[in-house]
């Protein structure tokens, strides 16, 4: 009997905040433009209630987890002004990490005893903080009335992450308690779980004039970028849509989309928007001695500071030049905890009372400040952008109309300037949307994927996959080094990449690609077949460069040794969360099942 | 004669053979009849044996067919009552109104816009006249007049039914006697404007909701609880809520931000 979910709940670990949202799946819920879906609001230690909490763990020496989210946090900071007499560690915005080499020795995410250096640790501190929502998610599931047995899971990943980073995501979640089996826990990319949200929502136009639209992703040949303006990064994905000749598109059966060109992206984020406030404005306002000593004496009071300044930072407004540059034109203020005032000396108190007009406790930032600080994100921003949408011409040709579609999401898409700057950029040529609730739009698509995973049924292939195989050698084509020959005789050719699925190529879940091949040797008694991925569309050698290994099919022949001919055939099948490979041996009619061990398409 | 004798004296024999012989297979075929007798028994208590059990097996399948349309109804039944309370359990979740859905995420918007007027826009409106207060050494008169006006504007803007903004007007010009410059002008009638539009779309929410700006004597300024206005000491006793605390369908989407001092300060300052 084929499993159903009654309920689903979607998880977006952010780096700055996290947040879970559910949907009951009933047939009064089914369609998407009206579903509701409730996000979990109120998070221990945060003051007011709020859909996401705060990406922070503290835990003990021994590993286990004392706190989450902004209680953590409070915590931290207590222990860190006595000393940290227990040896606790505190992880901010560890998620990044989990990504190998994605640590940003720049921006301070750890205290205590922890490192992100170790992926082991960084591993158990993102399956801990998986492991807390979901008590929370289960606890307010069954006041519902619902069993975790009736849930199907979804926890969305960043879209530059690759296979392998996807599959520690599910290891964690695993090792945090969550269901295994495909079905039953769903990995849904961000940008794709964002578009979602703007095709099944209306999305208000960013060029001032409050009109709202769809996205359209029903279109076939409909072409969009995702700008995902989250905590950390910056992540810019483009896609097309494309339906195949049979395919009726509807609301709930969405066209293939794929990635055209590559994700881009880069450290953009709010985060580094706060810490620029940090490491200029505060450290000139204050003089670095105080902010030394107000780092290891009364951190919790700086992180006060800075939460003020998270919040206000988005708050300034923004007017136009004539020339239709944005420009701040409100000053933003912060108050000083006494606690941190008193730390201050008397030239930087009196600096800052005569600037908040004769306040004391007072930190003022002039407009042009303001802008400096967001410049240093949004100026890379709009590099990105154009380099995406110069990816997009190259890649798939210019547009029917010229201009794309450019949807922005995200906690720093709240931000009136950075709408501004990209209104201002690219308003005149391309269409920018921006939904309702920019900071959720991701976790709300993704309960949506979650709800209904046949929406993405198919995709185009972000690889070209193949197989390492002999193929004839081609003189004045091929190196004479890879010459050999075979059983019979016959000059071939080594290492030769032999395409499965091209890159683009629209792949239809769990819908086989055939593939048949012959041992090279007569003798051989097992094949050995690798099977190797690649950006490039057309590889001729699985060792160019940029061609990897995934996995590896190992395919018994032994009872056909005798035998002149021998094909095997192959199938491979694309799963949501894994590819599976099915061998069989034409002669014996037997059969071999392989499965990758990682995530290669979701 | 002799011979005939002799021949009818075999003869005798023979006949006397036969009826031995007769009579062993007359015994013979009684055995036999005997016994078939004996197994006609048993093989018709046999057959009534079976016949009762063919009954018994129809009954036990007449029976087993009940059980089986008996299982299928209860099945029928079982799939009926799990579709109502998964309509139930569907409805209740669609239908509850407490829950955080789409609709109510504007609220947090709301709140950070109310916010950012509040802490933001509000106390530089107070700094219009601030060339005509008076200052202290500390400041903390300049900080004390700032909190009890923007509590003046806040009651003006979110107190009443709508937002009076000539009220709003009066305050920060001291009823007309300060004149604002273009900038500061500017600035008024942005506020002016953005409250208006923040009470249009409260009110278009359709979600109960209630700005706090009193609270019970004798409160403690407790971080946790409240934002502590500029020169705040927590611990302390409130003075004064001198922006409002929003809270939506029972929920604190803005805390109060409370200010503190001494009883009569307070009492003063509300008066």
């Amino acid at each position: 009997m084929v499993w159903t979910p009654k309920i689903v709940g979607a998880i977006d670990l952010g780096t700055h905040g996290s947040g879970y949202a559910l949907a009951v799946v009933s047939p009064l819920n089914d369609d998407p433009m009206n579903r509701k879906v409730v996000f979990y609001t109120r998070y221990s230690g945060a003051r007011a209630d709020y859909p996401k909490n705060l990406t922070a763990i503290l835990v003990a020496e021994d590993g286990h987890v004392m706190a989450w989210g902004h209680k953590a946090r409070t915590l931290w900071a207590e222990a860190s002004d006595q000393g940290n007499p227990d040896r606790l560690g505190y992880a901010y915005a560890f998620k990044m990490a989990l990504k190998e080499g994605d640590s940003n020795p720049d921006m301070p995410t750890v205290g205590g005893t922890l490192s992100l250096a170790d992926p082991g640790e960084v591993r158990h501190l993102v399956s801990s903080y998986l492991s807390e929502v979901r008590k929370v998610a289960l606890a307010e599931i069954t006041a519902m009335g619902y069993t975790e047995g009736e849930l199907r899971w979804c926890i969305t990943v960043p879209a530059i992450w690759d296979d392998e980073d996807k599959q520690a995501m599910r290891q964690a979640a695993y090792d945090a308690g969550f269901p295994e089996g495909e079905d039953r826990l769903l990995l849904s990319i961000e940008p794709e779980a964002a578009a979602l949200y703007c095709q099944v929502r209306m999305v208000e136009l960013a060029d001032g004039s409050g009109r709202k639209e769809k996205l359209n992703i029903d279109i076939d040949g409909s072409r969009f970028m995702v700008v995902d303006a989250g905590g950390g990064t910056v992540d810019i994905t483009a896609y097309e849509s494309s339906s195949g000749d049979d395919q009726r598109i509807t609301l709930t059966n969405l066209p293939a989309i794929g990635e055209i060109g590559v994700a881009t992206g880069g450290r953009l984020g709010s985060e580094y928007i706060n810490h620029a406030f940090r490491s200029r404005i505060l450290a000139d306002r204050f003089g670095p001695e105080s902010i030394r000593r107000l780092e290891q004496e009364d951190s919790a009071d700086l992180l006060k500071l800075s939460d003020e300044w998270e919040t206000a930072k988005t708050t300034a407004e923004v007017e136009h030049d004539p020339d239709g540059t944005a420009r701040f034109i409100d000053k933003v203020t912060i108050d000083v905890p006494a606690a941190v005032w008193d730390v201050l000396d008397e030239g930087a108190r009196a600096r800052l009372t005569e600037t908040a007009g004769g306040k004391p406790y007072r930190l003022v930032l002039q407009p042009a400040e303001v802008e400096a600080l967001f410049t240093t994100v949004t100026d890379g921003i709009v590099d990105k952008v154009e380099e995406q949408l110069a990816n997009m011409r190259k890649t798939s040709g210019a547009a029917a109309d010229g201009g794309e579609t450019i949807v922005l999401v995200g906690g720093l898409a709240m931000s009136t300037y950075l709408r501004q700057v990209l209104r201002q950029r690219f308003g005149d040529e391309h269409r920018i949307l921006v939904p309702p609730n920019p900071a959720l739009a991701v976790l709300e698509g993704a309960v949506h994927y979650a709800y209904n995973p046949e929406a993405f049924a198919s995709r185009r292939s972000k690889y070209t996959y193949g197989f390492a195989m002999a193929r004839p050698w081609e003189s004045g084509v091929d190196d004479p080094r890879r010459k050999f020959n075979d059983s019979r005789g016959d000059m071939m050719c080594r290492g030769r990449f032999a395409i499965a699925v091209q890159r683009m190529q629209r792949v239809v879940i769990d819908e086989p690609f055939a593939f048949s091949l012959e041992p090279a040797v007569a003798s051989a008694e097992k094949v050995t077949v690798q099977l190797y991925r690649t950006r490039a569309s057309d590889p001729r050698y699985v060792d160019e460069a940029g061609c990897e290994p995934v996995a590896e099919l190992v395919i018994d022949i032994s009872e056909t040794v005798h035998l002149d001919k021998r094909p095997i055939d192959l199938l491979l099948f694309f799963g949501r969360s894994q590819i599976s490979g099915e061998a069989s041996d034409r002669t014996t009619k037997r059969k071999f099942k392989v499965t990758a061990d990682f995530d290669q398409m979701l | 004669v002799q011979r005939a004798l002799e021949d009818a004296a075999a003869a005798v024999r023979a006949v006397k053979e036969l009826h031995g012989q007769t009579a062993r297979l007359t015994e013979k075929a009684s055995q036999l009849e005997r016994s078939f007798a004996k197994h006609g028994t048993e093989l018709q208590a046999l057959s009534t044996t079976m016949a009762e059990h063919a009954e018994l097996i129809s009954q036990h399948a007449a029976h087993q067919g009940k059980q089986s349309e008996l299982l299928a109804a209860t099945a029928q039944t079982l799939t009926r009552y799990v579709e109502a309370v998964d309509n139930l359990r569907a409805r209740l979740f669609i239908e509850d109104r407490s829950l955080t859905d789409a609709d109510f995420l504007v609220h947090y918007q709301i709140g950070e816009r109310l916010k950012r007027l509040f802490t933001q826009r509000l106390p530089d409106l107070t700094n219009v006249g601030a060339g005509a207060g008076p200052r202290d050494a500390s400041g903390t008169t300049a900080l004390r007049r700032e909190a009890h006006q923007v509590r003046l504007m806040c009651q003006a803007l979110f107190e009443g039914v709508e937002p009076d903004l000539k009220r709003l007007a009066a305050i920060v010009t001291g009823s007309g006697q300060v004149a604002l410059s273009e900038p500061d002008g500017r600035l008024l009638e942005r506020v002016q404007q953005e409250a208006a539009r923040l009470r249009k779309d409260i009110e278009g929410t359709g979600h109960p909701y209630i700005f706090i700006f009193d609270l019970p004597k004798e409160t403690t300024a407790d971080s946790s609880q409240y934002e502590l206005w500029t020169s705040a000491v927590a611990g302390e006793q409130v003075a004064f809520v001198v922006t409002p605390g929003y809270v939506v369908s029972g929920r604190r989407i803005l805390l109060p931000a409370v200010t503190t001092g001494s009883r009569d300060e307070s009492d003063k300052t509300q008066s």
